[in-house]
């Protein structure tokens, strides 16, 4: 089955959409620290999904076969929580996203594994808030220009 | 501890409440210099000025202020008094007052006295000092 790359990050971009408590997925292009002007973004538009535009190594040359690929996607979450202690809605978010992630192991079979790699501590200052999601997506290469 | 949004205004009356409960204090005003008005019947007393403020802009409808805030304060000593030992009691006082909640009834993210300088308490019958603090809130714009 050929797969590429636009399908999966449209996919993903789609799933995370359907998070429970999460209001905008944007899609990011450039260094992960300025590709996206947060302070443009109002606290209704957070829960937001950040999906930076990944790097794509050649996970395995296949002989005879399309090489297996990996898009190793990095997601940042932002909210907003104007309690000093902000476990729970990190938790409840984090959980939320992990599980809709997880539970679609193929991403709507534009993939052949799908899986949650890392999850990163919150971080920012009062009431703003982030954290990093790590995903690794495998997939074979498309003939295809994509 | 819950957070909300508040402003410059609401942000200086909370200060001059915490200080108006002082036991004893005869004056406060907002907004004032040193000035030749002052006298034994207004003290102790205190203006509360607002200095400066930045602000940085987090969302579109979220601002972190960092407020800078001067309290001037005045006591006044008879012959037999001490008058360094009245201003630094007084010192003390407001520096308890505005200290209890450092965060103004959950208007301000925290609050911290940043310098204190006096004229020494030397100046019998009279003494004049500052109190700069710096309080950390949020606004919408």
């Amino acid at each position: 089955m050929a797969q590429n790359r636009r399908d999966i990050l449209s996919e993903l971009e789609t799933l995370i959409g359907t998070v429970t408590g999460v209001e905008t997925v944007v899609r990011t292009y450039g260094e992960a620290d300025v590709a996206l002007n947060i302070e443009l973004y109002a606290s209704t538009d957070l829960p937001l999904v950040e999906i930076m535009e990944p790097e794509e190594p050649t996970y395995e040359e296949m002989t005879s076969h399309r090489a297996l690929m990996q898009l190793m996607v990095d997601l940042k979450v932002y909210f907003v929580d104007w309690n000093t202690d902000v476990q729970d809605s990190y938790e409840t978010l984090m959980k939320n996203l992990r599980d809709k992630i997880g539970g679609d192991f193929k991403l709507g079979n534009t993939t052949i594994e799908s899986r949650v790699d890392s999850i990163s501590p919150v971080e920012g200052i009062l009431p703003l808030r982030s954290f990093g999601i790590s995903l690794e997506l495998r997939y074979y290469l498309n003939e295809k220009s994509t | 501890m819950l957070i909300k949004k508040s402003s410059k205004e609401t942000i200086i009356q909370k200060v001059g409440t915490a200080i108006s409960g002082i036991t004893g204090i005869a004056y406060y005003d907002f907004q004032r210099k040193y000035d030749q008005s002052i006298n034994k019947a207004k003290c102790p007393g205190c203006f509360i000025n607002d200095v400066r403020i930045d602000k940085v802009q987090m969302l579109t409808d979220i601002v972190r202020n960092t407020f800078m805030i001067g309290i001037v304060g005045f006591e006044y000593a008879e012959e037999n008094e001490k008058l360094g030992t009245i201003m630094n009691t007084f010192i003390e006082q407001i520096k308890t007052a505005i200290t209890v909640d450092r965060t103004l009834d959950g208007e301000a993210y925290s609050l911290t006295i940043d310098v204190i300088e006096t004229d020494g308490g030397n100046r019998h019958p009279q003494c004049v000092f500052a109190i700069m603090i710096t309080v950390v809130f949020y606004s919408s714009n």
